[in-house]
């Protein structure tokens, strides 16, 4: 194949009038046919169409073409289907060319002034470096790798219990990872959840089920599939799909979960007593603590930090559960596929509107939890400073999100989360005013209107402003200055200051992004692979995201991401394996000099070093080329991107220059 | 019948003419074979370029009008033309002159200079400045290179006896590192260092944070450089695959952390990553506009 001459056969889309109104389709055609080894040239309507397809088959066929060009829309969406119209007409994948008239060439010019003027030769030009560079592409092969039925889950939130449970359901086996000695994360914390008013990780018994279950229990208690490691990070990462290694470091936990009987002796002689972090320092817990009621595991973990080690609860401990030497631990796991579903953590707005200066402007969270049926204030509405219930209440949306001074993104949540609150107080304190200044209340989702149209039932009041300022008088009450948009000015009393804070990347994102060669998006989330059309996959093949470590997002979302990211993650571990194409990078080892830049730079650990020269994981190998602009001695290239596809491409692209201006 | 062999001297600094001396005895066995016919340092060479030459050795870049005449003038009587060192082969060290503009330094020269206490700048029965160093060719077809600054004798003698045999000579198609000693670290260096910061003997030197342009040079020299510790400044121009041997290199050394590379103020870059290329450079805007006119 390699010696035979390129017989080129060259399609033009009008894609509808998408193309057609601003390129004109069968003179970009004609123009084509002059090309070198153009065979063949025409133009369809919709070349993406069946029709249109089998169209192609067909001058395959008759005029014996061995490379295709279609000119039409973006790769990135037909790209696949043109390459399963040349299998089927047994061409090699790899000898079509896709030439983007649309994204690059009709929408781009729209607005050009004359018909069909300058776009049509733009389009000519790339068609042409699109010729010149099918002229000089190789047959590339495949080959398979094997997936096996074991998957990590990073981050025991909603996400990561939602696609933890659907995976073993499945049949599959789940290592699932958690930082914190407890699972449920953050949504353990809420108490009680928008628009359902019920415990976040309570789940309605599905068909055939007989009763309600929570997530977070279920999941340890019942199922084999499932290991569950706490106190857990992962410290290392390495592989590809089919084959990720990575390591575990646990925290010791001091206190063995199997003998525990939860009697909370230990927790009482326990000296040592620091503020408690699940109640954002409302209360104190001891240096041995439950995490919070309802915590699974359920047994208590001692926090090695400020433990004096003075022996006291094991002494106590009637069935001789606590050790106070255990070590941390190691472990390696070898898993087929990985969800990461680290979640988020909230903003401190540290400095904004009296937060960490005054004690009775607090945080959402921290209100989230005076509410929570089970917090030290047994879920009465209380003030900080005093303990006396608040008779005007405030909420400060958007603290840190949509702000260029902090965060550009609108953390999606905070709208809920107030509403949630308002109503809540509103309906077991009547008689308390609560008032949300916000910039735009943005809540949509199923219900969602009807729940806002409630709060303004039940008397909370919406006012469209920018809070300018904040002092504290004698009574730790707080005067806010109110610019409303309206353009007037006020004085406003509150008692309690609640803040929006917004949702920011979890603490550890950035290292474990580092770890895991995640790319990072500009607010610090994880960067999803399409933002619309593959949102749960990344750059790494068998790696997935779920929940709100790749944005914010609420409970819901965080569910069906789980669920999503469970089912994308069954594909290859269903198949058993996976079919990788060889467009990838490939070593010359007589030009190898072993300096390991490419090795050191390849952001997806797909080339490793042996017998001092580089070598190519294919499977692992995503195609980017750093290791080839990285290499000082070129002996890196790219299957299909190889430097003379790109040089006859611009050769291509430039051979008319001298041309059109005569 | 005896092969007419000539020599000649362009912008250079007779370096390696000296190392085609240098051969050694060698060079008394190819005389045996060989007539020299033209070549300054060694023989009378007032006479016009003679006629018939079968090889011609050029040494040195192109930077006057006369150059460029003589480079031509060779060019009519040789059958095989062979830039002789990095100039004549990649402009070499005078092509670094190309980051300035051509009539500022003339003027530097005979205005500011103690020396030239006249402040006149010559323009009659002296060879005009160019605008910009060439390498040779730039200007005339070149048959062969042999790179080097200088260029290694031992590859001169086998040059030229592998075209008595009549045969075609090859360089080597790889990079110095090939040839080098050193034991490689797979490890990207984690800061730059400079020479005067001693290597440690036995390990690769840019693995250190020595800039060593030896895995984007050809290869051909034996590494005499690295061999006896010094970083390697890429005097064979750029390996056979490499596009261009600076550009490589900065590529190389931007894998280092993020912080060093914004640090990375070694004066004169041009001179540290293309010190004997950068008239051949892809970086050289200044050479292409001569070309052109």
């Amino acid at each position: 194949m390699k010696n035979e001459e390129p017989r080129i056969g060259v399609f033009v889309c009008k894609c509808g009038t998408n193309i057609a109104k601003v390129v004109d389709v069968p003179a970009v055609a004609e123009y084509a046919k002059d090309l070198p080894h153009v065979a063949y040239a025409g133009w369809q309507l919709f070349t993406c169409s069946e029709e249109g397809q089998n169209i192609i088959k067909k001058h395959i066929k008759k005029h014996k073409l061995n490379r295709v060009i279609v000119a039409s829309c973006s790769p990135k969406l037909h790209e696949p289907t043109f390459r399963r119209t040349v299998i089927d007409a047994g061409i090699n994948p790899f000898f079509f060319e896709m030439v983007n008239i649309r994204e690059q060439v009709s929408w781009a010019h729209m607005k050009q002034k004359d018909d069909y003027g300058e776009a049509t030769e733009k389009a000519k030009d790339l068609i042409r470096a699109g010729v010149y560079r099918a002229a000089e592409l190789e047959s590339i092969g495949s080959t398979t790798q094997k997936v096996p039925p074991v998957c990590m889950v990073i981050g025991a939130g909603i996400a990561g219990i939602a696609a933890t449970t659907l995976l073993a359901d499945n049949g599959y086996e789940v290592h699932l990872v958690e930082r914190s000695p407890a699972l449920g994360g953050k949504s353990a914390q809420l108490g009680f959840v928008f628009m359902t008013d019920t415990c976040g990780v309570c789940v309605p018994p599905r068909h055939g089920e007989m009763a309600r279950k929570c997530l977070s229990k279920r999941i340890l208690l019942n199922d084999p599939k499932i290991n569950v490691y706490t106190q857990t990070e992962v410290t290392q990462f390495s592989g590809y799909i089919g084959n990720f290694q990575a390591r575990l470091h646990s925290k010791p936990r001091g206190v063995n979960i199997d003998t525990c009987t939860l009697c909370g002796k230990c927790m009482e002689v326990c000296p040592v007593e620091v503020p408690n972090e699940h109640n954002y320092g409302l209360d104190n817990r001891k240096a041995i603590f439950y995490p919070y009621s309802q915590a699974v595991p359920r047994a208590p973990v001692i926090d090695f930090d400020t433990c004096t080690k003075c022996g006291k609860c094991q002494q106590i401990c009637p069935v001789n559960a606590i050790h106070l030497d255990q070590q941390p631990k190691e472990t390696e796991i070898n898993v087929g596929t990985v969800i990461v579903a680290t979640g988020f953590d909230v903003f401190k707005p540290e400095g904004l509107y009296g937060y960490g200066e005054y004690p009775n402007v607090i945080s959402q969270f921290m209100l989230a939890r005076i509410l929570d049926p089970m917090s030290p204030t047994d879920g009465q509405l209380r003030r900080i400073s005093d303990k006396r219930l608040p008779k005007r209440v405030g909420m400060i949306q958007c603290v840190g999100s949509r702000d260029p001074n902090y965060y550009s993104h609108c953390s999606r949540v905070c709208c809920q989360v107030a509403m949630k609150h308002a109503v809540y107080i509103k309906e077991h304190w009547p008689d308390t005013q609560v008032t949300v200044f916000y910039k735009d209340i943005r809540l949509q989702g199923k219900e969602y209107e009807r729940y806002y149209l409630d709060a303004q039932r039940l008397g909370v009041e919406f006012h469209r402003a920018d809070i300018t300022d904040v002092k504290e008088d004698n009574n730790k009450s707080l005067n806010l200055t109110v610019d409303h948009h309206n353009g007037t000015q006020e004085q406003f009393p509150v008692d309690l200051l609640v803040l929006s804070a917004a949702m920011i990347p979890a603490r550890g994102a950035k290292e474990l992004a580092r770890t895991m060669n995640l790319e990072v998006d500009l607010d610090g989330f994880f960067r999803e692979y399409h933002l619309k059309l593959a949102p749960v996959d990344t750059t790494t093949n068998g790696i997935f995201l779920a929940g709100a470590c790749s944005s914010p997002r609420d409970i819901a979302e965080a569910s069906f991401m789980g669920a999503a990211a469970a089912s994308h993650a069954a594909i290859p571990m269903s198949k058993g394996e996976v079919e990788v194409d060889l467009a990838k990078s490939i070593v010359d080892e007589s030009l190898c000099i072993g300096c390991a830049n490419c090795y050191a730079v390849c952001p997806y650990s797909a080339i490793y070093m042996e017998g001092g020269v580089a070598k190519t994981i294919e499977v692992a190998c995503k195609g980017c080329g750093i290791c080839v602009v990285e290499c000082p001695a070129e002996a890196i290239q790219l299957r299909h991107y190889r430097d003379k596809q790109i040089y006859s491409q611009i050769e291509g692209l430039l051979a008319n220059i001298g041309a059109s201006k005569k | 019948m005896t092969v007419r062999i000539a020599t000649m001297g362009m912008a250079g600094c007779s370096g390696c003419h000296i190392a085609l001396l240098d051969t050694g005895t060698a060079l008394l066995d190819l005389l045996k074979d060989v007539e020299l016919v033209y070549s300054y340092p060694i023989v009378d060479t007032k006479n016009p370029i003679p006629p018939n030459i079968d090889v011609a050795l050029v040494e040195g870049s192109i930077r006057t009008d006369h150059d460029q005449e003589m480079a031509k003038a060779m060019r009519k009587q040789a059958k095989c033309l062979i830039a002789l060192g990095a100039c004549s082969a990649h402009g070499g060290v005078n092509g670094l002159a190309n980051t300035f503009n051509a009539q500022e330094g003339v003027e530097y020269v005979y205005h500011k200079t103690v020396l030239m206490a006249q402040k006149i700048v010559p323009h009659e029965n002296v060879p005009q400045v160019l605008p910009a160093d060439l390498r040779l060719s730039d200007v005339v077809k070149v048959d062969f290179v042999i790179p080097g600054c200088p260029p290694n004798p031992d590859e001169i003698a086998k040059v030229i006896t592998t075209l008595l045999a009549g045969e075609t000579p090859q360089l080597s198609k790889k990079s110095v590192c090939d040839e080098c000693p050193l034991e490689r670290l797979t490890e990207i260096p984690k800061k730059l260092r400079r020479t005067h910061e001693i290597p440690e003997l036995g390990t690769c030197l840019l693995s250190q944070g020595f800039l060593c342009m030896g895995p984007a040079t050809r290869a051909g020299c034996n590494a005499e450089c690295t061999h006896r510790n010094m970083p390697c400044t890429g005097c064979r121009g750029p390996a056979e695959t490499v596009w261009d041997q600076g550009i490589a290199m900065l590529d190389a050394l931007a894998a280092m952390e993020e912080d060093q590379v914004a640090n990375f103020k070694l004066p004169r870059l041009a001179g540290t990553f293309a010190r004997y290329t950068y008239a051949s450079s892809k970086l050289d805007n200044l050479r292409k506009g001569v070309k052109k006119k």
